[in-house]
């Protein structure tokens, strides 16, 4: 069974001009295999947060489906089997972080002491040990991301859907990021990553969608989608530097050119997000 | 079966009681509290300050008329504007949104924060009810030391009758809160929604007078609309019994009983509305 799985989702929000409307996500179809890390891409606007908005029952979509662990969204027993980081940190600055952490362990229903065990491992886990009881008034931006992962965990959920875990982070802090991530693969889980961050994405992702205007342009596993393209790129390896500017000049005779390094998902990224917005006019 | 709808509802109510109880920490920690213990002490003095002159027996009245004024009005202020911040608090600070990413249903959420904004309004209609009972009980025995035959040889004051008054202000005010979640749940801007809290709060203060209106009614559509209004809004003026507590005969437990479940079907049902303004709301 697909860990999660979206089918024809439409989603519309109306405009205050009567009968018009915006359409955030467009025909979207995507299936998520368990123990999958799945990066969804898509410039602002493009409709992510909309999707991630209707796979935790948050908005409700305007057409099409989409089920968690073979249930929808909808229904809490679904709802208590995912974990959410959101894109920012929206959490209650009067509280402790260990206080915050507990008191979503309550609401997820799980026993007092069981979650003060798990809060207490999960904050050791993220570095926030000695921070648990101080408020998250004093948090840094870094640390609130990290608390975002010790809560998102409390319930040990199955799926994890991370909404920009990385935004506003630092280079040292969106690399602690993306080993927390492999980190959850390892454990069985599977994660939805929603991120700006391509170079990440292209190197913790099994599998990648790539949003625009609420269409996916292209899904696949990373390595399919930087070979996209690629028929008229040749990868040459462990040439000397006399052979290498035979070869460019060569090249360069024929009308081509020869770079250093492959094919970035940046590059496969930009490309077809900026065609998408050609072909639109 | 029944033990798993037993447990499904043992858990729906331990999901309300953890927001009310985070609504009621948030009300205490974000300084709310501290300024209700500040009018709570400001009344209990000038409940006292009046020691200073001699109003003769009216003045148990007159202090005693004073602190259920401040229970009514500044408990009805409190109502409305401390549930539209902690609601809509939620809803603008996009809180909301990892709550109810857990198994939380939005009925769930509304009515854990109305109740842990009720929690609040009782917290602070408790001060006020210690400081007047204070102020009440000091001046009462300084009169009777004086003349122990000023009230005919008895107290003046029923102190069950002052505590059934400030449980009544309770649930009157858990009415105005519910109808002040309602219209959090709905509005884009606090500030609407504290407006019609304060307009219903009006429109249940002024329910004898759309009476007498009707009562001279002649069918127009005018006054089939204000017969709605009056069924849509309570009568606030129910729960204004303080003049039967000081000198007066009392309030009846059967009055209190019918007063209650008047309040508690209003509450019940602009909390259910509420509830379903937010279902419907995009977050």
């Amino acid at each position: 069974m697909p860990a999660i799985e979206i089918s024809d989702l439409c989603k519309d929000f109306p405009l205050p001009e009567r009968g018009k409307f915006v359409r955030a996500v467009d025909q979207l179809s995507l299936t998520i295999e368990e123990n999958c890390i799945f990066g969804l891409l898509g410039p602002n606007g493009s409709g992510k947060s909309t999707t991630v908005k209707i796979l935790l029952g948050l908005s409700r979509p305007s057409r099409g489906s989409c089920k968690v662990l073979g249930q929808s969204p909808d229904a809490p027993s679904a709802r208590a089997r995912i974990g959410y980081l959101p894109d920012a940190p929206y959490y209650y600055r009067f509280l402790s972080g260990r206080e915050l952490v507990l008191y979503y362990g309550r609401l997820l229903g799980i026993e007092a002491k069981l979650a003060k065990r798990r809060a207490g491992e999960l904050l050791e886990r993220f570095g926030l040990a000695d921070a648990a009881d101080r408020k998250l008034g004093s948090y840094s931006k870094g640390m609130l991301q990290r608390l975002g992962f010790a809560q998102a965990l409390i319930g040990d959920p199955e799926v994890l859907i991370l909404d920009e875990p990385t935004a506003g982070v630092d280079p040292v802090g969106a690399a602690e990021v993306g080993e927390f991530i492999l980190d959850l693969k390892t454990q069985g889980k599977t994660v939805l990553l929603c991120s700006h961050l391509l170079s990440q994405v292209e190197s913790i992702c099994d599998q990648v969608g790539i949003l625009n205007k609420g269409r996916l342009l292209a899904e696949g596993s990373v390595a399919d989608l930087l070979s996209q393209g690629e028929a008229d790129r040749l990868s040459i390896r462990g040439v000397s530097p006399t052979a290498r500017s035979r070869i460019e000049r060569i090249a360069a005779e024929a009308g081509g050119s020869v770079e250093a390094g492959g094919r970035t998902l940046d590059e496969v990224f930009l490309d077809l997000v900026a065609s998408d917005d050609r072909f639109d006019g | 079966m029944i033990d798993s709808m037993a447990e499904r509802i043992g858990r729906s109510f331990s999901r309300i009681g953890a927001i009310a109880g985070n609504t009621y920490r948030e009300a205490i920690r974000m300084r709310l509290f501290l300024l209700l213990a500040l009018t709570g002490v400001a009344s209990l003095a000038v409940g006292l300050f009046f020691q200073e002159f001699n109003l003769g027996s009216n003045e148990l009245s007159f202090i005693a008329d004073f602190g259920f004024g401040g229970m009514t009005l500044l408990g009805s202020i409190v109502a409305v504007v401390v549930t539209v911040q902690l609601l809509f608090g939620e809803i603008e600070h996009r809180s909301i949104m990892p709550l109810l990413a857990k198994p939380v249903s939005r009925g769930e959420f509304v009515l854990g924060k109305v109740l842990g904004a009720w929690l609040t309004i009782c917290s602070f209609i408790a001060a006020l009810t210690i400081a007047l009972v204070t102020a009440l009980w000091i001046r009462e025995t300084q009169i009777l030391a004086q003349d122990s035959e000023a009230f005919g040889g008895g107290r003046a004051v029923s102190y069950a009758g002052v505590l059934i008054f400030a449980c009544l202000q309770c649930m009157r005010l858990a009415i105005l809160a519910s109808i002040s979640a309602f219209f959090a749940a709905y509005a884009t801007s606090s500030i609407f929604a504290i407006f019609m809290g304060f307009f219903v709060w009006i429109i249940g203060q002024l329910h004898p007078v759309i009476s007498d209106q009707l009562a001279h009614s002649t069918g127009s559509i005018s006054d089939l609309l204000l017969r709605l209004v009056t069924w849509l809004t309570p009568d606030m003026r129910l729960f204004d019994l303080g003049a039967d507590v000081v000198g007066g005969p009392g309030i009846a437990g059967a009055v209190a009983a019918k007063l209650l479940l008047y309040a508690a079907l209003y509450a019940a049902f602009y909390t259910a509305l509420a509830a379903f303004a937010l279902g419907k709301r995009e977050l």
